[in-house]
């Protein structure tokens, strides 16, 4: 071989894609996605649980994102494989969103409610607490806030 | 003869309860005397009927009895003793047998306690309590006996679940068992009040210290169960959202916001229908836990729980929730109150944020346990609802619940000017910001965590000040000094001031639970002699030792553990081998190093051998703040001590009423 094709060969060397190591991170970003489905853990991320079979699904997922697949294709290759059971958390689309949407609509529905509750009540003009029982501690109380009130 | 013994004790205990359902009742319909008295007695014979069946199951175990099938599948000869007495309830039938035990002695003491004012709400009330102590010994007597023997005595026992053998776990069962009993109390004077009509603040008055000892019982009783999980299951945490966990936050979540909403009644005579279905909730969820757990309709932790009981409970939670709900509907004319009511700035507008939003965590917390069951039923599909929802939907709505921790108790009934809040609020928003300042000046990023300590300094803030506020006035008025005036007026205002103190050790779990956001870990593989870095500390493989117990074969590494090249100490995180057992189980112990500002928490994962040569595996994490979970959770505990000190105020008041009766 004549020496002065080396040269482009030797730049071609360098054109190679050369990945970087994967790291710890980069497993965990994808791990945390995806739960462990051993049997044993409660259904802990991949990405904190410490047992046999979290750690091979690490092994895997390491692997992946060396042969260069991206954390989506990761989670999508997992969800083909093991179903939607596979993601730690319930995705936010079709029925699965309702998981999501609603706490905060009990929230807001709440928060109407008791406004509502506040409104009837402000509309009636009794004087307070008809049935209740003062508190046996009151006459304390009440002297420790009229004392307050006095320092002010 | 005492399995024999131990058998027929129980049955005596189940007629003798279902006898008192019987006595109670007619005794609260014709309030004769006589009955009451019966009542009395079957209650205390009951209990001690429980007691003494316990008792014989102790001893049948701590005698090494094989002949058992429950001590044959749930001990071994080999067994520490203290393991052999908690191993009674390391298993459905004994943790049955507890429950009933725990329920059988609440009983009885509510009896004594409420002796002064005997009559219908008492004797409901007892009813109520001795049917549920029926149900249980029904289901232990028919399904999960203890006392069962086989023709046959095994030559030695299967064993306790090795994860199970473990200091914490002694008491973490009865501590929640405790919690979730305790509440049948508050709910059965509930349910009697409505029976008998006597629709007062009395069944409140009656059961407020059982209800905060319940409450008390069952928070403690996760907090332990944490612990546990945080040095037995080695992933590093103390809390996994797992079913069962949720299972037992669903009750303490509603008990916390019905201790919190009976105030206004006690108070102002208002939220009577509430606190009713606060009540009825929290009690329903108490047995919707033990279903849970028993059941295995959700995927658990707790799975070796599960039995065929699991319908049984779910069917008493059905026939609570249809009984108390009839029954409140029809006592609702008798429970409406007419109120006035001014602004929502006041303290019955916070104490209604307060209830809205534990009723809002309580949701979340039920609606993500059992997503996956309706998601599947809807879909057809298997989801899973892990750590990453609860955190995204609880984290909002705790820091909230946080805040109001704080606002709270400076409202003023009724309405609140904006001077006071000014007043109230400037020293502690102040000291807030400053936390929030320093967060982000040593470098915190993440805005909840942010929030976090803001919040928990402004919490701390208005707690300094209503101490300080009531010490001065206090001093002033009587000229005694600061801290006498600090103690006085805690001794003299225990629900006030206890209460206080329990608020900061909630802050205090919050700084804990804040330093999640900060967890760092790593996974190495050493070879012997080799360290690793993790945050400051290095850490170097010293090598491994092997010993063989009676029960384990331990296989301990060492770890030499080094800050700015100076040696702290050294670590022996270590596995152990259960050898004795068909499947060779294996469990965990961590090594952790604590101090106030974070946890080293080394976990040994076994060895392996890299290029010929032997690499031993280790997960390393530094864990800040942990410490001031278990610090808050001690807090509460003095807290509540002081909430829950008698009264020499009350003990006068209780007496004049037994004279008066």
């Amino acid at each position: 071989m004549k020496p002065a094709l080396l040269i482009p060969i030797f730049f071609l060397f360098f054109a190679i894609p050369v990945r970087a190591e994967v790291t710890r991170e980069q497993i965990k970003e994808v791990g945390k996605e995806l739960a462990c489905l051993c049997g044993d853990c409660p259904r802990r991320p991949l990405d904190e649980c410490v047992c046999g079979y979290a750690q091979q699904q690490h092994e895997r997922i390491k692997k992946m994102l060396a042969s260069g697949q991206t954390p989506q294709a990761i989670v999508d290759a997992y969800i083909s494989e093991f179903g939607l059971e596979i993601l730690s958390k319930p995705p936010a689309k079709g029925f699965n969103l309702t998981a999501w949407l609603m706490p905060p609509l009990v929230l807001l529905l709440g928060f109407f409610g008791v406004r509502s509750v506040l409104r009837t009540w402000s509309k009636t003009k009794i004087p307070a607490t008809p049935t209740a029982q003062p508190a046996r501690d009151d006459p304390y109380l009440d002297r420790l806030e009229s004392d307050l009130k006095e320092r002010e | 003869m005492l399995p024999q013994l131990g058998n027929f004790l129980l049955y005596l205990a189940l007629f003798t309860s279902a006898y008192a359902v019987i006595a109670a009742i007619l005794a609260a319909k014709t309030r004769r005397m006589g009955l009451i008295l019966s009542t009395e007695r079957a209650v205390l014979t009951g209990f001690v009927l429980c007691l003494s069946a316990m008792a014989i199951l102790e001893v049948l175990f701590l005698t090494d009895r094989f002949d058992i099938y429950y001590i044959a599948t749930h001990s071994s000869r080999d067994l520490p003793t203290g393991y052999k007495f908690t191993a009674v309830w390391s298993g459905m039938q004994g943790s049955l047998l507890l429950w009933a035990l725990i329920l059988s002695g609440f009983i009885f003491f509510a009896v004594i306690k409420t002796r002064a004012f005997r009559g219908p709400l008492a004797s409901y009330a007892t009813a109520i309590m001795s049917f549920t102590l029926v149900f249980f010994l029904a289901l232990i007597c028919i399904h999960e006996n203890p006392f069962v023997t086989m023709p046959r005595a095994m030559p030695d026992g299967t064993g306790m679940n090795p994860l199970l053998v473990h200091p914490v776990m002694a008491i973490h069962p009865p501590m929640l068992y405790h919690g979730y009993v305790g509440f049948t109390v508050p709910f059965a004077f509930a349910m009697a009040a409505l029976l008998s009509r006597q629709i007062d603040e009395e069944w409140i008055r009656t059961t407020r210290r059982w209800t905060l000892l319940a409450w008390f019982f069952l928070g403690t009783g996760q907090l332990l169960g944490g612990k546990w999980a945080y040095v037995v299951l080695g992933w590093g945490g103390y809390w996994g959202w797992d079913p069962v966990e949720n299972a037992a936050l669903l009750p303490w979540l509603t008990g916390t916001a019905f201790l919190h909403s009976v105030m206004i009644q006690e108070k102002k005579g208002m939220l009577k229908i509430w606190n009713m279905v606060l009540i009825i909730a929290t009690y329903a969820l108490c047995i919707y836990g033990t279903f849970l757990t028993r059941s295995g309709v959700v995927s658990s932790v707790h799975a070796f729980a599960q039995s065929p009981i699991g319908p049984w409970f779910g069917a008493l939670v059905v026939l609570i929730v249809i009984f108390s709900s009839l029954l409140l509907i029809s006592r609702l004319d008798l429970l409406k109150t007419k109120t006035q009511y001014e602004s929502p700035i006041s303290r019955e507008g916070g104490f209604l944020l307060n209830n809205l939003l534990f009723l809002t965590a309580t949701f979340a917390v039920f609606w993500g346990v059992m997503f996956p069951v309706i998601s599947e039923a809807v879909t057809g599909d298997k989801i899973t609802v892990g750590p990453p929802y609860f955190n995204t939907v609880m984290v909002p709505i705790g820091l909230l619940l946080l805040i109001l921790t704080g606002i709270g108790p400076l409202l003023a009934w009724r309405r609140t000017s904006g001077k006071s809040l000014r007043k109230h609020f400037t020293g502690s928003s102040i000291l807030g910001l400053i936390c929030g300042i320093v967060a982000i000046a040593l470098g915190v990023r993440d805005i909840y965590a942010i929030i976090s300590f803001l919040f928990c300094g402004f919490v701390t803030g208005t707690i300094i000040t209503e101490f300080h506020r009531g010490a001065r006035a206090r001093g002033s008025s009587s000229g005694e000094s600061y801290l006498r005036a600090i103690v006085n007026l805690t001794r003299r205002n225990r629900r006030r001031y206890g209460g206080y103190i329990i608020h900061f050790g909630v802050v205090l779990l919050f700084i804990g639970f804040t330093g999640n956001a900060f967890n760092k870990d790593s996974q190495v593989e050493l070879k012997y002699m080799e360290s690793t870095d993790i945050g400051p500390y290095t850490l170097t493989y010293e090598g491994i030792t092997e010993s063989v117990n009676p029960l384990t074969a331990d296989i301990v590494a060492q770890l030499g553990v080094y800050k700015y090249g100076q040696r702290l100490g050294t670590m022996w995180p270590h596995q152990k081998v259960y050898y004795k057992r068909q499947d060779q189980q294996r469990t965990t112990e961590v090594a952790i190093r604590s101090n106030l500002r974070e946890d080293l928490y080394a976990l040994y994962q076994g060895v392996d051998m890299r290029d010929g040569e032997e690499v031993a595996l280790f997960h390393l994490y530094i864990n800040p703040l942990v410490m001031w979970v278990w610090i808050g959770a001690w807090i509460i505990t003095i807290g509540t001590i002081v909430v829950m000190w008698p009264d020499k105020r009350e003990k006068q008041v209780m007496q004049m009423r037994e004279a008066m009766a």
